[in-house]
């Protein structure tokens, strides 16, 4: 069906398809969802014992296309999102940057998310596209730092990795020195600036919020002013 | 949106105004689709296939891929081009065609009969008196005296100064007005508006007043304005005038429930406005938005299938953020951020009962210290009687700053409403400025990238650069994150997971929650948001971050297990210990399995699944935010949206019964009615109405009336104390805007007859056209530091401090820099500018210049282009870097148009530029936010992006 050109087919839908229909049905067609799901495709993925199909819908914009997701389950590694034909904002159609989300997931370039081995087998090379420090340990609990002008000394730093709950415990002290003590008269610092997001679900959000209001501060802002 | 993307198939005129959905929401357009070529979707025998073939009118300054989907050989298709930043004068020149076209057909013609019949309505009923009963009212219509319209204000009477209704205590009993005010009593409403007999009755209504505000929009003036020709405002006009209820022709024997305004009838008409960042992103941003109220209300359209308003929002969750209250004016659910802290505890000064009144429902004292039209009132910590947002509010205050046994126990409430941070934060733009000044140490920036996002970007990246603490939550190294720090300065970068390895709903443009399911782990060393978010919480907690909770509920005897975190975050949320073990969290809900391969096959539903880490997580939340706000939900918009009783709740009954008590996972897909409601699929806010304000009109749809002071839809922005409004059961403060036209010498231009209390044009900050700016000034606001700047000067307070701007000096900067978007790259670019495929398609960012103007500027199609304005220019690379290649700001890359003029992309004078790149992943290009200007809308705090000055240079 696909053809691995330098990623991971999106239902059936090649690298030159893909470059072939973005640019024409937007253009022409004014259908604009030139990405319809291969029924053929889907058929077999949901029938089969070695994948499980998941719905979400898809990361863009907010016409909340319905996105099948196909999980190899020996791996637990996603192989395909094709668009879900049963949810009426999209039909089954995904557009240019819904048919390519699954290069979202399976990006090399995310900071984390791939050991040496797994980018080995994406990309040919054990290097991590960015920078080598993003490369996951495997462990599943690590994050990044870097403090200006103590690595390098030439102006620039670098990421080191650290632990995570480490990590969270450094910037939970340093968020709490920079807000300083809280009395009932400043029960609205506006020591820290707060910003995000609309990428998250509504129940991250809402934990967000909730974290900051009990922080003391409604000093948030996000993109829907953008 | 107040109607649904779905329901879009209902218009019989598609009105894109300050949008590109074929780019932007590509699925959009098929719903477009539906109504522009019904026999291509339906099937022979469908009713639908007869429908009358929709138009499609592209109002924009730039030629769109949208706009190429007019067709020319459709008789009621349009491409309009409008000057960037001239959308009121456009929407004022079609009011005043409409009104005259309308005045000027014979007294019989059905349109104009149908036309002045709405406008005329009587009240039919629905009114909510403030005599303590939950029930509606039916006030008396006739005559001069009181009585609210079930639909628009156009009967109303405006006052002399032309700010207020004017207004008179009545016996509602009578309707009659009191001759001799007795004040509150069971029988009376004090200031009541009133209304004439007609529209054309006195030269005071609403109606009357707006023609005259709109009598200055002639065609010719509109034309010069907006540089479009006098026949674009006519052939609009018209086509609002053949596709709106007016000219609709429903019933009449017709077997399509003919008492019903059924949009599969074919002589339905209706028109939807779909707007987006086109028409808010200006200073006049929430006027435009006015202004298509004021059009589809004059038009009746307002709550009908393939009607309505409906702004087509930018990010996949941004209803849902929003609806949060990630703002720095709100909490969630649209209540505004509390102000008043209470003196004493018991509170003497009555904070939390003024709070729980200003809120949408009934009238609440804490103390009785409130006059009340009657004399009576609810008790404020008695929710028996309250309404949804009131009660949300309750239970979000239990939720946050305690528990549920706080309530009715005035001295704990009191003291958990203490909590409440009081008072607003600061504004995007502000917030930025904020941290260069140094009174902002610290920024937690999670899932969003400011340092592309934020205009006149030099500005921002000087605040990022000074904070001590920079916290970025991520699934790439952004911009934001690998911005230049101050020397020790320090940031840490959270790996965050995609889309398809957490848990939770999101909420559409239409309202709609739907359930994205976790397919797999988060990858590597990649973590859920919620899960990065308790952790984090847990080590706050740990560092003391939460003492003055934990001192409070020891001081008033609030009761909690063991710490803030325990309490506040995992006992309620799914039990994880904030450290560890998140994964292997598990409790019972609903599961929908994916299923066969029919559109309309009945979902899989297991009610008693198992659900592990993510999702069992995201369950947890979403129950304490859905359940009923009448019991604990915090919520009140989403209220039911989680309901373990699987009846037929907030649906007809039509539909069969609920499968599932996490109604955002529902997945049935039926439309019984044909209007495109799809009830069953999701749950859509407020309690799954899928039209806002339908007035029963809606086959199928959740009843609704427009649920104002008045239960009508306004033309006319009335100012009032809110005391002067407690008439009214459920709003007592009007929203009002907060921004009128002003000269440079501080005066109210001459011109604009009632501005702020009907949309006004106004010139962009930065405007190319200088005499029209002294005829019609530029906007600005009443108050002082409303974006952020400290001048005293009203014609200037609309900039942020210290932005550099060009004025209207449009002999340094000719043209006019408007920003744009493609559907290969997405917002702050991060989660597409990695994407090898999508970045083959559009590699570098460019600039869309008119051939005349290419030729002025000696420059050829693929030249490299220096874009300059007041802030900055597109080759200075002020971004310091950690690593990579310098110099990624190359300037952009001329499309130069071709051919006719009407056919280019851009009109002469105009510079259109995507503002997806930066300097970090796999395509890296020069930021169009560099250039942009910081001055925004006093209503909204959005940046005028859409239009600032600049000049081209040949690189």
């Amino acid at each position: 069906m696909a053809t691995r050109d330098t990623g991971q087919p999106a239902s059936g839908i090649t690298r030159r398809d893909f470059l072939k229909t973005a640019a024409a049905a937007t253009a022409v067609a004014g259908c604009g969802l030139e990405f319809m799901y291969d029924p053929v495709k889907a058929a077999a993925y949901e029938s089969s014992p070695d994948h499980t199909v998941t719905f979400t819908t898809c990361p863009y914009c907010s016409a909340s296309c319905g996105q099948r997701v196909v999980k190899e389950n020996a791996t637990g590694k996603v192989v395909d999102i094709y668009g879900d034909f049963q949810s009426p904002w999209n039909s089954g159609g995904l557009c240019a940057k819904g048919a390519g989300s699954l290069q979202l997931v399976n990006n090399p370039r995310r900071v984390g998310a791939w050991t040496a081995a797994e980018m080995q087998e994406m990309t040919g090379s054990t290097s991590h596209p960015v920078n080598d420090v993003f490369l996951s340990t495997g462990t599943g609990e690590v994050a990044y730092k870097r403090i200006e002008g103590t690595d390098l000394g030439n102006g620039t730093s670098k990421w080191v990795q650290m632990d995570l709950n480490t990590a969270l415990a450094e910037i939970a002290t340093a968020l709490v020195t920079e807000r300083g003590a809280l009395s009932s008269a400043t029960y609205n610092q506006k020591k820290v600036a707060f910003f995000g997001s609309s990428h998250m679900n509504n129940e991250s959000n809402y934990v967000y919020r909730k974290l900051i209001a009990n922080f003391g501060s409604s000093n948030v802002e996000h993109q829907a002013r953008i | 949106m107040t109607n649904n993307w779905a329901d879009i198939a209902n218009s019989t005129n598609i009105v894109v105004w300050g949008a590109n959905p074929v780019e932007n929401h590509p699925a959009c357009a098929a719903h477009i689709n539906r109504a522009r070529f019904p026999k291509d979707f339906f099937p022979i025998g469908d009713p639908r296939r007869d429908k009358k073939e929709a138009s499609l009118i592209v109002i924009d300054p730039r030629k769109t891929r949208t706009a190429l989907q007019v067709d020319p050989s459709r008789p009621g298709d349009r491409y309009v081009r409008i000057r960037p930043g001239t959308d009121i004068a456009f929407a004022n020149g079609l009011v005043r065609y409409i009104i005259e076209t309308m005045e000027a057909k014979p007294v019989s013609d059905p349109v104009r009969v149908a036309f002045f019949a709405y406008l005329n309505k009587n009240n039919d009923g629905t009114f909510f008196a403030d005599d303590n009963s939950p029930t509606a009212k039916t006030v008396p219509s006739g005559g001069t005296a009181g009585g609210s319209s079930t639909y628009t204000d156009a009967r109303f009477l405006v006052n002399a100064a032309g700010d207020d209704y004017q207004r008179a205590e009545i016996d509602w009993a009578t309707g009659n007005i009191n001759a001799a005010p007795v004040g509150p009593n069971a029988t009376t409403i004090q200031n009541f508006p009133l209304k004439a007999a007609s529209v054309d009755a006195d030269p005071n209504t609403v109606y009357n007043r707006l023609k005259a505000h709109v009598a200055p929009y002639t065609p010719a003036v509109v034309a010069d304005i907006c540089g479009c020709s006098t026949a674009d405002i006519a052939f609009v006009g018209d086509a609002f005038i053949a596709n709106s209820r007016c000219s609709s022709v429903i019933g009449a024997g017709h077997p399509l429930a003919p008492t019903l305004e059924d949009p599969r009838n074919p002589g339905y008409r209706a028109t939807t406005m779909l707007y987006a960042m086109g028409l808010t992103q200006h200073t006049c941003g929430a006027q435009n938005v006015k202004a298509f109220a004021v059009i589809q209300t004059l038009m009746g359209n307002m709550g009908r299938a393939g009607g309505g308003i409906n702004a087509l929002r930018g990010i996949h969750n941004v209803q849902g953020s929003t609806d949060m209250g990630v703002l720095f004016g709100n909490i969630p659910a649209y209540s505004a951020n509390p102000t008043l802290q209470v003196d004493a505890i018991p509170s003497t000064n009555n904070a939390f009962g003024k709070y729980m009144d200003a809120l949408w429902g009934v009238p609440v004292s804490g103390t009785g210290g409130r006059a009340n039209m009657n004399g009576s009132y609810d008790d404020a910590y008695v929710m028996a009687n309250a309404a949804l947002q009131q009660q949300g509010f309750y239970n979000l205050t239990c939720k946050w700053f305690g528990d549920n046994s706080i309530k009715a126990d005035r001295t704990k409430t009191d003291a958990a409403y203490s909590l409440w941070p009081k008072g607003q934060g600061h504004n995007h733009v502000k917030m930025f400025r904020q941290m260069a000044l140094g009174n902002t140490t610290a920024a937690v920036v999670w899932g969003q990238n400011p340092a592309v996002t934020e205009p006149n970007q030099g500005a921002v990246r000087a605040g990022l650069e000074n904070v001590n603490l920079l916290v970025v939550a991520d699934i790439f190294e952004t911009e934001t994150a690998a911005c230049k720090r101050k020397n020790g300065g320090v940031t840490y970068l959270l790996p965050a997971a995609a889309h398809v390895e957490k848990a939770g709903s999101a909420t559409n443009s239409g309202r709609v929650l739907q359930w994205r399911y976790q397919a797999t782990l988060p990858k590597g060393d990649s973590h859920d948001d919620t899960e990065l978010l308790l952790r984090l919480a847990y080590q706050l907690d740990q560092a003391g971050a939460f003492s003055h909770i934990k001192s409070v509920w020891d001081t008033y005897g609030i009761t909690y297990d063991t710490d803030v975190y325990t309490q506040l975050y995992k006992n309620p949320y799914g039990g994880f210990n904030g450290t560890s073990g998140f994964n292997a969290l598990s409790g019972v809900g609903d599961y929908v399995a994916p299923l066969g391969t029919t559109v309309d096959a009945a979902p899989t539903v297991n009610n008693a699944a198992t659900l592990t880490g993510s999702e069992w997580v995201a369950e947890s939340i979403y129950r304490e935010m859905c359940t009923s706000v009448g019991t604990t939900g915090t919520i009140w918009i989403y209220t039911n949206a989680y309901n373990p009783t699987l009846d037929k709740s907030n649906l007809n009954t039509t539909y069969t019964a609920w499968t599932v008590a996490n109604r955002a996972k529902s997945r049935e897909r039926l439309d019984p009615f044909g209007t495109f409601g799809f009830h069953k699929w999701g749950y859509s806010w407020l309690v799954n109405r899928r039209v806002l304000y339908n007035n029963s009109e809606v086959p199928g749809d959740i009843a609704d009336f427009f649920m104002t002071a008045d239960s009508q839809a306004r033309l006319f922005v009335a100012s009032n104390p809110p005391a002067l409004l407690n008439y009214s059961r459920w709003y007592r403060t009007y929203h009002k805007l907060s921004d009128t036209p002003r000269k440079s010498d501080n005066t109210v231009p001459a011109i604009h007859v009632l501005p702020g209390k009907f949309p006004a044009h106004t010139e962009p900050y930065e405007s190319p056209r200088a005499d029209l700016v002294a005829t019609w000034g530029k906007n600005a606001t009443s108050g002082s530091g409303a974006f952020g700047t400290e001048v005293a000067n009203q014609y200037m307070n609309l900039l942020t401090s210290g932005t550099a701007h060009a004025n209207d000096d449009v002999e340094t900067y000719p043209l006019v820099l408007t920003t744009i978007r493609c559907v290969e790259h997405f917002q702050g670019g991060p989660i597409t500018r990695n994407n090898w495929w999508n970045v083959e398609q559009e590699p570098e960012p460019w600039i869309e210049i008119n051939s005349a103007d290419a030729l002025l500027y000696g420059i050829k199609d693929g030249d490299m282009v220096n874009v300059i304005t007041a802030r900055s220019n597109s080759t200075t690379d002020e971004q310091g870097r950690t690593d990579g290649a310098a110099g990624f700001a190359k300037g952009f890359r001329a499309r130069v148009g071709g051919g006719l003029q009407a056919n280019q992309r851009v009109a002469r004078g105009v510079v259109a530029i995507p503002w997806h790149w930066g300097d970090r992943g796999l395509s890296t290009g020069s930021r169009a936010n560099d250039l942009t200007i910081d001055a925004g809308d006093a209503n909204t705090y959005i940046p005028e992006y859409k239009a600032c000055l600049c000049k081209i240079e040949k690189l």
